[in-house]
């Protein structure tokens, strides 16, 4: 072929800003990221999706053409795209699929397993949505649960899915911005973006056992739980960071951007150490006041002990098995914020870390933030789906190669443990 | 009708179990519904009161041991039991509820039983008790934190008692036991009399608008005085009334009398009580009190304290650092209005429609022009603080929040 490189991207496109990462997977399936770009969104982005097309197109362009140059004009030759979505009506459910184990010694193999996950993935939604992600949460092997059933003796194999879908239009809007930027040849893939974060930053010990993953970014708060190396709930609450410094913003008069520098920078905590308890700022009118930092902290406890709350109140309404030993594990920026971690450690009754992008290598390791964990687990998440499943050539959609080579697909799960589809 | 039925007096916590055993015994406690919630079974048996008025609450999780001191335990524990508390409480005209702050069950029960309170809808009042200086500035700062989060905005009403009085009037020599029996017994009469305050149908009553509104105008902090006189000619009753709610531990002296900003008087009697046991009462201890001091008075008979006279002055003094709520547009301590429905969200009129200039409008500062994010009937852009009532120092000083 005219091109041998395996050249990958995921792209962001976040009410914060948008990030671009390129990578090559080499041979043995190892992933450099050979590219970065970002761009901020420049309020085309609110609370996870695009309200302005025209603005994101320009500032997705910035993006890509930074990640251009650093990955040395490889982007183009991106084969595959994977893109992270959030909000769009996001929601999740349950699936289950069956299939009787027919052969000779009644064993399940990859066949049998592909084709109970396939009748689990069948569902019934309404016209206007559609699936974005499945993943495996647990196998029955009649009646037994187990959560690898190839080889396994039996009659009957259940797979229990868990199924994400959202409102195909709004979901379709990212799609047609990467599209339009030039990836008219590339394979677009959406991922939803705690899945990939998941995949990003978790490693198989913390799945297995059990865990809480909150990504608290500025527009979007997304979770997922995983138990047993299978996701057992996930969602959307379109309430992140940007509320907090908007809640700062209005209550103590100062502007925006004032709050938000004031979240990121750090400079609250750093005076709440150094054992001050007021500080000192000028406000939108001008005058300079002395703002006692407890202000602060209340206003930014409501509002996150709301976001954690509701989160667990979700939870509990999925009916979601809370045995957690690896406990909670926050990501996105707002993780950065110590009282973050406390609250959720308070309103979860967690332990929390902070997660960073898992084995992030390459020529640009500056990606240790965990601001990046979503899009450096989708490129990840892209990365092993693509050489897993062999040279899906330009124009075959991802769904249609996991199709047509599902065995090869099955039986690269030694390095994809987690069967995420798209 | 006398003072009634339907009037429910709930304890919660260890505090609240000790000043209910009280409580129980008092004349006139059969008429009031009593009932008792806490975390820890030795005490909840010790208020004496029936199992089915008992809330053991987190039996299951806290295995009836009480929570140690723990808010989030209490709270978790309490919060277990909503169902149980709406159906406890269901058939009650009116809640008082009484606790000491600073504890596990209490202070972590607070928001849920004030809220608990607000959907039934119930009128309530809430006489707290807050912890003595010396048991460390942490129950204190937890107590204060309770009032402020969970009681002020949605209770209907806030009485709070710092337990320090007690050490302003008593001497050192008191034995501790008795000084808290003393304390418990105080408030037990207290909560006896504010229920008599709100009984409605006798001679004087004040209602419970009247109550609240002195209460909810400013952060405020309290003191009580009873005095109970059995049984002694009737020409001797005032003067021996006054010296008793004068002598009152928890009232914290005569100086407390004459720094009062309101009053709330509420005299309780038995059928022969008279209009002019009544006058006599009230004129001297208007003596006690400011020329401008706001009072509310309330009389009530009760054919249990036939011979018998309770008075009962709660002294309200509006702490300076706060300003003045009523300068401030009304209803900013009040139970919050219920959020408009989904569908039609004030901030979003429909196009060619006029905008209606409200007095409270909600900023959604850069959320204004979002699709709102609605969860359980709230407006999630709206920032949470307001949602709650929470009054936020900006550091532009003695001018308050312009709203």
């Amino acid at each position: 072929m005219f091109n041998s490189r395996r050249i990958i991207s995921a792209i962001e496109i976040g009410t914060s800003k948008f990030c671009v990462l390129v990578g090559e997977v080499d041979d043995s399936g190892r992933l450099d990221v050979i590219g970065r770009g970002e761009a901020p969104s420049a309020s085309s982005v609110v609370k996870g999706e695009i309200v302005n097309m025209d603005r994101a197109y320009e500032q997705l362009s910035k993006a890509l053409e930074e990640a251009d140059r650093a990955s040395e004009r490889a982007l183009a030759m991106s084969r595959m795209v994977m893109v992270l979505v959030t909000g769009c009506g996001i929601s999740s459910q349950p699936g289950v699929g069956m299939v009787l184990i027919r052969n000779a010694d009644h064993v399940v193999t990859e066949a049998e397993r592909g084709e109970a996950n396939d009748n689990a993935r069948i569902l019934n939604l309404p016209a206007d949505r559609q699936i974005i992600n499945t993943c495996n949460s647990f196998f029955l092997i009649d009646g037994r649960r187990v959560s690898n059933p190839l080889r396994h003796n039996g009659s009957k194999l259940e797979a229990h899915i868990h199924i994400v879908h959202g409102v195909s239009a709004r979901v379709g809007n990212f799609r047609n911005l990467v599209r339009d930027s030039g990836f008219e040849n590339a394979d677009i893939d959406v991922v939803f973006s705690p899945v990939a974060a998941d995949y990003g930053v978790l490693s198989e010990r913390e799945r297995d056992e059990g865990v809480l993953l909150v990504d608290l970014g500025a527009g979007c708060t997304e979770y997922v739980m995983e138990y047993d190396n299978g996701m057992c709930a996930s969602g959307v609450l379109q309430v992140g960071m940007e509320h907090v410094a908007n809640d700062l913003s209005i209550a103590l008069g100062l502007s925006i951007d004032q709050c938000r520098k004031l979240l990121v920078s750090g400079d609250l905590t750093r005076a709440g150490e150094s054992g001050q308890s007021q500080i000192r700022l000028r406000g939108v009118s001008g005058a300079e006041r002395v703002i006692p930092l407890s202000s602060f902290d209340t206003v930014i406890d409501c509002r996150l002990r709301e976001i954690f709350t509701i989160i667990r109140r979700q939870l509990e309404l999925a009916g979601s098995p809370c045995s957690m030993a690896a406990g909670g594990v926050m990501t996105g920026g707002g993780a950065l914020l110590p009282r973050a971690r406390e609250l959720f450690g308070e309103v979860f009754d967690l332990s929390c870390q902070v997660a960073h992008p898992r084995d992030a290598e390459g020529a640009i390791t500056d990606l240790a933030s965990p601001r990046y964990s979503a899009v450096w687990g989708a490129l990840k998440l892209a990365a092993d789906y693509f050489y897993n499943n062999g040279e899906a050539g330009p124009g075959r959609g991802l769904v249609a190669s996991l199709e047509h080579n599902a065995n090869a697909f099955w039986s690269g799960l030694g390095k994809i443990r987690k069967a995420i589809k798209f | 009708m006398s003072f009634t039925g339907d009037i429910s007096i709930m304890a919660v916590g260890g505090a609240g179990c000790r000043i209910m055993r009280i409580l129980r015994t008092l004349p006139g406690a059969e008429s009031v519904r009593l009932l008792a919630v806490d975390t820890d079974r030795a005490a909840l048996e010790s208020s004496g009161l029936p199992e089915e008025n008992c809330l053991l609450a987190g039996e299951v999780w806290r295995g009836g041991r009480g929570c140690g001191g723990s808010e989030l335990d209490g709270q978790r524990a309490v919060a277990h039991e909503r169902p149980r508390l709406e159906d406890l409480l269901r058939g009650t005209g009116f809640l008082l509820v009484l606790c000491g702050l600073g504890g596990g069950t209490a202070s972590g029960g607070m928001s849920v039983v004030s809220s608990v309170a607000a959907k039934l809808k119930l009128p309530n009042l809430f006489l707290v008790t807050l912890p003595f200086m010396l048991e460390g500035p942490r129950r204190r700062n937890l107590a204060e934190k309770v009032l402020a989060e969970s009681l002020f905005d949605v209770a209907d009403a806030v009485v709070t008692l710092p337990n320090d009085l007690l050490f302003s009037t008593l001497p050192g020599d008191v034995p501790l036991a008795a000084a808290f029996e003393m304390a418990d017994r105080e408030c037990a009469g207290t909560a006896l009399a504010l229920s008599a305050v709100l009984g409605a149908g006798n001679l004087l009553n004040a209602d419970m608008a009247s109550l609240t509104a002195l209460l909810k105008r400013r952060k405020s902090m309290c003191s009580i005085g009873v005095g109970i006189v059995r049984g002694c000619p009737a020409e001797e009753v005032p003067e021996k009334l006054v010296s008793g709610m004068l002598a009152s531990p928890l009232l914290g002296g005569p100086q407390v009398l004459k720094a009062a900003d309101a009053a709330v008087i509420s005299l309780l009697g038995g059928g022969d009580l008279s209009l002019g046991d009544v006058r006599n009462t009230l004129d001297l201890v208007a003596k006690y009190l400011p020329s401008d001091a706001e009072q509310l008075t309330a009389a009530s008979s009760h054919p249990d304290w036939q011979g018998a006279r309770q008075l009962c002055v709660l002294t309200i003094k509006y702490s300076e650092a706060a300003p003045d709520i009523r300068t401030r547009g009304a209803g900013v301590r009040t139970r919050p209005e219920p959020l408009p429905a989904p569908s039609k969200p004030a901030s979003s009129p429909r196009a060619g429609e006029q905008l209606e200039f409200t007095l409270d409008p909600v900023s959604k500062g850069i959320m204004e022009r979002t699709t709102p994010v609605i969860w359980e009937n709230e407006d999630l852009d709206e920032p949470t603080f307001k949602r709650r009532n929470i009054v936020i120092d900006d550091g532009r000083r003695g001018k308050g929040k312009r709203r």
